[in-house]
């Protein structure tokens, strides 16, 4: 059964509702706001409150729920 | 499987605003910065990038902290994106930060202490935009590095962001957008916090711009 998210861009304050199924994972919507945005993923974390998702756990293992809200993050590194 | 799909894309548009009136250089300009800021003022050009001084002191507080071993710090600036008489300009309210991976000469946020991170972005107290990252330079000068600029380049394109780079040692600070392929220096003022006290006019909810996606 479809559900839907909402994915906030930090670096905008824009953000998208996205339409997933329970075994998407963690990673395929993470590249489709990538993809999206045209960004670089490598120079973000994806919170959900205040836990980091990563890899290729599937939604329903991630606790991911209809109308929660991810936020992409930058992750910079200075030198 | 279907893969996941965007539905529609809700922008934020800039917050019609004029800038803050009271305003002040930062005392750790160099002479150069100085002179672009008063240049800027003079010719009665606004600036890009105004700063609330609360923003100013956690930044300059914890820079100064890890001054004495030569750690870089590091944080993400935490405002709003404002646009008055037709040109784009941010204010930067507070920062966010956490416990670090940094040594004198490289800086990055500890994998294990996001959530903290993200505790101070909960915190802020506002529908915050990211509208850059600061990091130290201790006894390095102010400058973007090879490393500072590809950051830049890959998380910080839009106009109005911003790169803030400190040396605690040398009492410097500066900051940065991305021009061309380089990078140049824009001058900023400080704001007392009571100056950014404003009333929202309108909930942020709706105060967006809805696009249909692709």
């Amino acid at each position: 059964m479809p559900f839907r998210i909402r994915v906030k861009n930090a670096e905008t304050g824009a953000s998208v509702e996205m339409e997933l199924e329970n075994d998407n994972t963690v990673d395929e919507v993470i590249e489709s706001a990538a993809t999206f945005w045209r960004k670089d993923m490598g120079a973000y974390v994806v919170r959900r409150g205040k836990k980091v998702l990563r890899g290729s756990t599937s939604l329903t293992e991630a606790g991911i729920r209809e109308d929660d809200v991810l936020e992409l993050v930058p992750d910079p590194e200075g030198g | 499987m279907a893969k996941p799909r965007v539905i529609r894309e809700v922008r934020r548009d800039p917050l019609n605003r004029p800038p803050p009136q009271d305003i002040s250089p930062h005392p750790w300009f160099t002479n150069e910065t100085k002179v672009l800021y008063d240049e800027a003022l003079r010719r009665g050009h606004r600036l890009e990038i105004y700063m609330s001084s609360l923003a100013e002191e956690k930044m300059r507080e914890q820079s100064l902290r890890a001054a004495p071993r030569r750690l870089e710090v590091m944080g993400l600036l935490l405002g709003d994106v404002c646009s008055w008489g037709g040109r784009t300009y941010s204010i930067i309210r507070d920062v966010g930060t956490t416990d670090l991976e940094n040594s004198p000469a490289k800086v990055k946020f500890d994998p294990s202490a996001l959530p903290r991170l993200f505790n101070d972005l909960d915190r802020a107290g506002f529908d915050y935009v990211v509208v850059g990252w600061y990091h130290s330079h201790p006894g390095h000068t102010c400058f973007m590095s090879r490393v500072d600029l590809r950051t830049q380049k890959r998380a910080f394109t839009q106009g109005y962001h911003c790169s803030v780079v400190i040396d605690p040692v040398s009492r410097e600070v500066r900051a940065f957008k991305l021009t061309g392929e380089g990078y140049s220096e824009v001058p900023f003022a400080l704001v007392a916090p009571e100056a950014l006290r404003f009333r929202r006019l309108k909930p942020l909810s709706s105060m967006g711009t809805e696009a249909e996606t692709r």
